[in-house]
């Protein structure tokens, strides 16, 4: 036995006092990892919300309001379908102001072969969409044919699997890049395979609403506007009648999102910090309880030959020793939680929510771990400063 | 080699009513030589241990000097005096002295590696032989009993043959026959060069002694 070896002897040969020890350690690294990482999600959520909604503008009917709130489309996958007609998508290309604009078409599935509950089909234009192909554009190089979908990343299909839908059978040519919202929940095709969908729909006696041609209607329509236009446009299109519409401001919706995460961040750090300061006074306050038994056992070791600096050594490295064990069982813990439960999680805040990936995933282990390699020597010190400042003398002379 | 206390003495605070501290040791000097076993008695309470562990550097005195070849211990800085402390001197503590998360044979060559010494195998293993302690080398302290503990607490501070030996009741949880042996054997030790100081109740220390003091009141008598 070296004095370099006896830290990590005592601590296996104490497994009580170590066991306590390393329970409060897991508990800082369990806050500050999960707390970072679920901040860090919502953040990326709300990064990849702004980066998928893409438009400026997005245009719905006025009666949609009523049967489904759009915002939650995008921010928990609630599924609806309402159209209009699609000669408000020429009306608002045409205004001044308007760089692009396209139309997108709503179906939710009654119950797809894929999913045990509806999802949403969204159809597109691949000629004039900007907000859906550069998303497919990450995964395919072609653009969907005919009965083809992308399937978002929640979506229980593979690629080259057939999915049913109203009884159509629909090739899953993509599954795309999850992007923490409600669009995940989505399947994707172009508008010649949704007309077919609508007409399906219509056949199986799916009360659509749309008066005439399926081919005809659009759900929303996506505006992307000069700098600076979109207000003005904004309420431009709402004076519009025949049909009247509701714009929804994707700033809105975002700096919306920012507000509630803002909120959510903010208790989150509130909380890391309250069990922080409660941890690190339990463990302070556990060394100077455990400082105070080993008294004798210190001044034995300086007996034998032992410098203050030595004892010192010994009782930071134990605790050291002692916030890596206790760190990393409350990252793996972090872990076990956050990974398989980041659904519930998401559904639990109601905001976009999009896990960073493995290497910001590791970089916060090691972070998180050096805080606490860092904090449980630190709640030591003042034990460590007893143990070695003692007078062995004195402890001596009390025999026992 | 020698050790020569000068003047050395020790007040401890204390509200004893008519004073505020108390004289736990008076001046006293004395010299330990290489190769002489001293025995110190004396009542409880009278200044014994507080000698010992002043002489042994371990406990600073209020006034005067413990100069070992002239240098004095308390002249050093910590980490200095640890290194003479691990060197030169061994110390038998009353009451109990283990490394609890060491087995018995580790506690007894621990004091070897502080001082940077190759572990006494060969020695310790002799000692604990004479002890009654050799089937124990692998077993915990907190297995031991109060006899075992005081016998493994003797062999670790004998066995890598420190320059000075300071044993504090070394026979206090002892039979008398493994007294007269533990007796023997710091005997022994002095004679092979080592300075032994020994405090003691045992009256039969006395015939082992080349040097025998009485303490009283925190007053050192040569008798």
């Amino acid at each position: 036995m070296t004095p370099r070896k006896l830290p990590m002897r005592n601590i296996l040969r104490h497994p009580g006092r170590t066991a306590s020890l390393t329970v409060l350690v897991a508990f800082l690294a369990l806050s500050l990892f999960s707390g970072s990482v679920i901040v860090m999600s919502l953040m990326s959520g709300l990064r990849s919300l702004e980066n998928r909604l893409g438009a400026d503008l997005i245009v719905v009917p006025a009666t949609s309001r009523g049967k489904i709130d759009p915002e939650k489309i995008y921010l928990q996958g609630t599924t609806g379908y309402y159209y209009m007609s699609a000669s408000k998508l020429d009306e608002v290309r045409a205004m001044e102001g308007v760089v692009q604009a396209s139309g997108q078409v709503f179906l939710a599935s009654l119950r797809a072969d894929c999913c045990s509950m509806p999802i949403q089909v969204i159809g597109f234009d691949p000629a004039t969409d900007f907000t859906i192909r550069p998303w497919i554009g990450e995964r395919m190089k072609t653009d969907l044919g005919k009965m083809e979908v992308a399937a978002g990343s929640r979506v229980n299909a593979g690629v080259n699997e057939t999915i049913r839908i109203y009884g159509q059978p629909c090739l899953v040519a993509a599954r795309l890049d999850e992007s923490g919202t409600g669009l995940d929940t989505a399947v994707y095709c172009t508008m010649e395979t949704m007309a077919e969908l609508l007409s399906a729909a219509r056949e199986m006696n799916h009360e659509l609403k749309i008066d005439g041609d399926p081919a005809g209607v659009v759900s929303a329509i996506y505006v992307k506007t000069h700098p600076g236009e979109a207000d003005r446009l904004a309420g431009e299109i709402r004076q519009t009648r025949s049909p009247k519409v509701t714009v929804i401001q994707t700033r809105t919706v975002t700096s919306d999102v920012e507000r509630s995460l803002g909120g959510v961040s903010h208790t989150i750090a509130v909380l890391i910090i309250c069990v922080w300061l409660l941890d690190l006074v339990l463990l302070t306050a556990a060394f100077l309880l455990l400082g105070g038994e080993r008294r004798r056992e210190f001044a034995v070791l300086r007996s034998l030959g032992m410098s203050r600096r030595d004892l010192a050594y010994l009782a930071l490295k134990e605790a050291a020793l002692i916030s890596f064990f206790g760190g990393m069982n409350g990252i793996f813990l972090g872990l076990l939680i956050l990974l398989p439960f980041s659904g519930l999680i998401e559904q639990a805040l109601g905001l976009p929510y999009l896990r960073p990936g493995w290497p910001t995933m590791l970089a916060l282990c090691a972070a998180s771990l050096a805080a606490v390699c860092a904090a449980g020597p630190g709640a030591a010190l003042l034990s460590a400063r007893k143990l070695s400042r003692a007078d062995i003398g004195t402890i001596m002379r009390e025999g026992t | 080699m020698e050790l020569a206390a000068c003047g050395l003495a020790k007040r401890f605070r204390r509200n004893t009513g008519d004073a505020n501290f108390l004289e736990a040791v008076h001046p006293v000097d004395l010299t330990m030589h290489s190769g002489e076993m001293m025995v110190l008695t004396g009542r409880s309470g009278s200044g014994k241990t507080t000698l010992l562990t002043m002489l042994a550097g371990l406990l600073p005195p209020s006034d005067g000097t413990a100069a070992l070849d002239g240098k004095d211990l308390y002249s050093l800085s910590d980490a200095g005096l640890s290194r003479m402390r691990a060197r030169h001197f061994a110390v038998i503590p009353q009451g109990a002295s283990a490394v609890t998360s060491m087995t018995v044979m580790e506690n007894i060559l621990f004091p070897a590696s502080l001082a940077g010494k190759d572990p006494p195998v060969r020695q310790a293993e002799t000692l604990m032989e004479r002890l009654g302690i050799l089937k124990l080398r692998n077993v915990w302290p907190g297995e031991l009993s109060g006899g075992e503990l005081r016998r493994m607490s003797i062999v670790r501070a004998l066995a890598a043959g420190p320059d000075f030996v300071f044993a504090d009741e070394p026979t206090a949880d002892l039979d008398d026959g493994n007294t007269a042996l533990t007796l023997g054997i710091l005997k022994e030790t002095a004679l092979e060069g080592s300075a032994v100081f020994v405090v003691t109740h045992d009256r039969e220390a006395a015939a082992y002694a080349d040097v025998l003091l009485r303490m009283d009141a925190g007053k050192l008598y040569k008798i």
